[in-house]
């Protein structure tokens, strides 16, 4: 009788099951992990910061979730709070690029005008040019709905708006882009 | 006409499969019958593929390889074990730490003897590194707010009085109010409640603190107010007159809706409709609060909201399932409009007590100011495109603006000094607790502060259009 190399399938764990690995610092919840929300983050991170500080703002999430566990109250889903994260990060990396003083108001008590940030695409003219001059809560709802493929109410959770408002920030986003799409298409 | 307009508002819905299906029927009806409307979904729909196709393709190139991602798990695992190296910041507090803990050891300060200097020298890096950190943000926290009530006092300063007020003023002043209620809920939160005045004296106090420099009195003073019953009516219609310009009209509105609870509550908006075999009615009184009642195969069901706000909120299900839209006065149902003027829509805001999303208001206020100046169509577009976008402009200068302050690690180990293991972690839980609460309020306060700053942009803009 032979017997042959059975290849194992594992179950795929639950979100409970992977938070709880996670906290037990567990090497295989980590690779669950990453493998499950690595590529997701990465593109809405390109999409926020571009393609030079994707990678290092995706992996800084991840290292900032793996330290935030602790407080993670399981109130919304994984992906959605990995993404409030990213979303912190970006505010924080585009902050330090532009080189904050630890006294930002005048003596007037007046905001000083913040340096332009780096370009995302310099001197490129692609959908992410156009996509940059959008503000960020355009953007990131444009990418959540049309490469996540989220729908309006998941968008509202992550977002923390109500879905009239994910409603109207993709109609404003198409208009101010539809422009764009229809030279392109042409 | 008004179906076009409603099929228009549907038509992104049905493009992105959000449509109930009720409402899907009507519109495919609707787009089989009118060539205008069929053309536009068209179009709408070949936008939003190109689109979709345009940002897929550009954001393709964001890939990670299998090697990327096993170095990430394998950091992610070294930074839930970390090692007993400390990050070069506290490292000198460890040193300092661990002099201070071998000495308090062979002082025996420690209550337990036995506990190794090195894990309390690591623990008191720990809490004096916590600490400086909430102290910071602590420093953030009273900076921001500063410039909040900074910001808030000069938005007030521009208002006119009530007698020279625009719709555009009172729509901004309404909208100041509500924002500045929302900072003082988290900034001061309400304390032991005071025993009940004289009814006279209570009021006479809150009309005298509604002019008060300080934002938290003004709050308070508005509060106490509107918990009014409706028998301080006469003393508040006596006082009118002597309270000041700028507060006439939030005195005034205080009246008409005691007034108004005095007799029976009147229909303010009304919406009836049929979709396939459940009718919907929907209704908006004079205090703001609405009722809908849904009624199927002779049973009925109805949901209740004080305001639009808490009825989006809180019956979400129900309000994409009927498509009901809108904000307190101005309300869509399904494929039905249905509003009020702009005073109107005020009235039953302040009514409604809620905070709301104020640019569909002050796109309409400012718009009337426009026409009334006799600006033409054209004109008038260019110019509420240019506000709003200022307004953007200025809510995107302050969440982006820096509110640092440094963390002084220095004083934080001054606070840990001869502190036993057990006040050491207490120190670093209660210090984490705090940063925790600091970040969510500062976040609130960038939220309203953009705001704010949106809404002095819109004031300027308004006192422009008036010249």
């Amino acid at each position: 009788m032979t017997t042959g190399a059975v290849a194992l399938t594992l179950p795929s764990m639950t979100e409970e099951e992977l938070i709880a690995g996670c906290r037990a610092g567990r090497r295989e919840a980590f690779d669950e992990m990453v493998s499950r929300y690595y590529d997701r983050l990465h593109r809405l991170a390109y999409a926020l910061v571009g393609a030079e500080a994707a990678r290092d703002l995706a992996q800084e999430t991840f290292l900032a979730a793996v330290k935030s566990l602790p407080n993670f109250r399981g109130e919304s889903r994984l992906s959605t709070w990995l993404i409030s994260i990213l979303r912190n990060r970006a505010s924080l990396l585009r902050r330090s690029e532009r080189k904050w003083r630890t006294a930002p108001l005048n003596d007037e008590g007046e905001p000083l005008a913040a340096p332009q940030p780096k370009e995302l695409e310099t001197g490129l003219k692609t959908i992410l040019g156009r996509l940059k001059d959008l503000p960020e809560d355009l953007r990131l709802t444009l990418i959540l709905f049309y490469i996540e493929g989220m729908k309006y109410a998941e968008i509202a959770q992550v977002m923390s708006c109500p879905i009239g408002t994910v409603r109207s920030r993709l109609f404003e986003a198409r208009e101010r882009l539809k422009t764009f799409v229809g030279e392109k298409e042409t | 006409m008004e179906e076009c307009t409603a099929a228009r508002r549907a038509m992104e819905a049905l493009i992105d499969g959000e449509l109930a299906i009720a409402e899907e029927a009507d519109l495919q009806t609707h787009l089989a019958g009118c060539a205008s409307c069929a053309r536009e979904f068209a179009e709408r729909k070949a936008v939003s593929a190109s689109l979709g196709r345009a940002l897929r393709s550009a954001l393709g190139s964001a890939r990670s390889t299998p090697a990327e991602k096993k170095a990430l798990a394998e950091r992610m695992v070294r930074a839930a074990h970390p090692p007993l190296v400390l990050a070069p910041r506290i490292a000198a507090a460890v040193a300092v730490a661990a002099i201070l803990g071998i000495v308090a050891y062979a002082t025996g300060l420690f209550r337990k003897p036995n506990v190794h200097p090195s894990t309390t020298s690591g623990l008191a890096a720990e809490a004096a590194d916590a600490v400086a950190r909430r102290d910071a943000a602590r420093a953030r926290y009273e900076k921001l707010l500063a410039e909040i009530e900074r910001m808030t006092e000069e938005v007030r300063s521009q208002l006119p009085p009530n007698g020279e007020a625009t719709p555009a003023d009172r729509t901004a002043a309404l909208e100041l109010s509500a924002l500045e209620d929302q900072v003082c809920e988290i900034a001061y939160p309400p304390g032991k409640p005071e025993p009940p005045a004289d009814l006279t004296a209570q009021v006479d106090g809150n009309l005298r603190n509604l002019g008060s420099d300080r934002a938290q009195v003004r709050a308070s003073a508005r509060k106490q107010l509107r918990s009014l019953r409706p028998d301080a009516l006469p003393l508040l219609e006596t006082a009118l007159e002597s309270v000041r310009k700028q507060d006439r009209w939030f005195v005034s509105k205080l009246i008409d809706e005691l007034r108004d609870a005095s007799e029976e509550r009147r229909d303010r908006v009304v919406v009836r409709q049929s979709q396939g075999d459940r009718q919907i009615e929907f209704r908006q009184f004079g205090d703001a609060q609405i009722e809908v009642v849904v009624t199927q195969k002779g049973t009925q069901r109805k949901v209740t909201a004080r305001g639009m706000n808490e009825l989006l909120r809180k019956h979400e299900d129900l309000c994409r399932q009927f498509a009901i839209s809108g904000r307190d006065g101005s309300v869509v149902v399904g494929d039905v409009e249905s509003g009020m003027e702009l005073d109107g829509q005020l009235e039953l805001l302040f009514r409604a007590r809620n905070a709301s999303d104020f640019s569909p208001l002050r796109r309409e206020a400012y718009s009337k100011l426009l026409e009334a100046r006799r600006a033409d169509e054209k004109e008038l577009e260019s110019r509420l495109a240019e506000m709003e976008k200022k307004c953007r402009q200025a809510e995107d200068r302050l969440r982006q603006s820096a509110w640092t302050a440094p963390a002084d690690l220095d004083r934080g180990m001054a606070v840990v000094r001869g502190c036993d293991e057990a006040r050491l972690r207490t120190l670093r839980s209660e210090a984490e607790q705090e940063i925790s609460e600091m970040e969510t309020k500062i976040r609130e306060f960038l939220r309203l502060g953009a705001r704010i700053n949106g809404l002095k942009t819109y004031v300027q803009e308004v006192k422009a259009a008036r010249k």
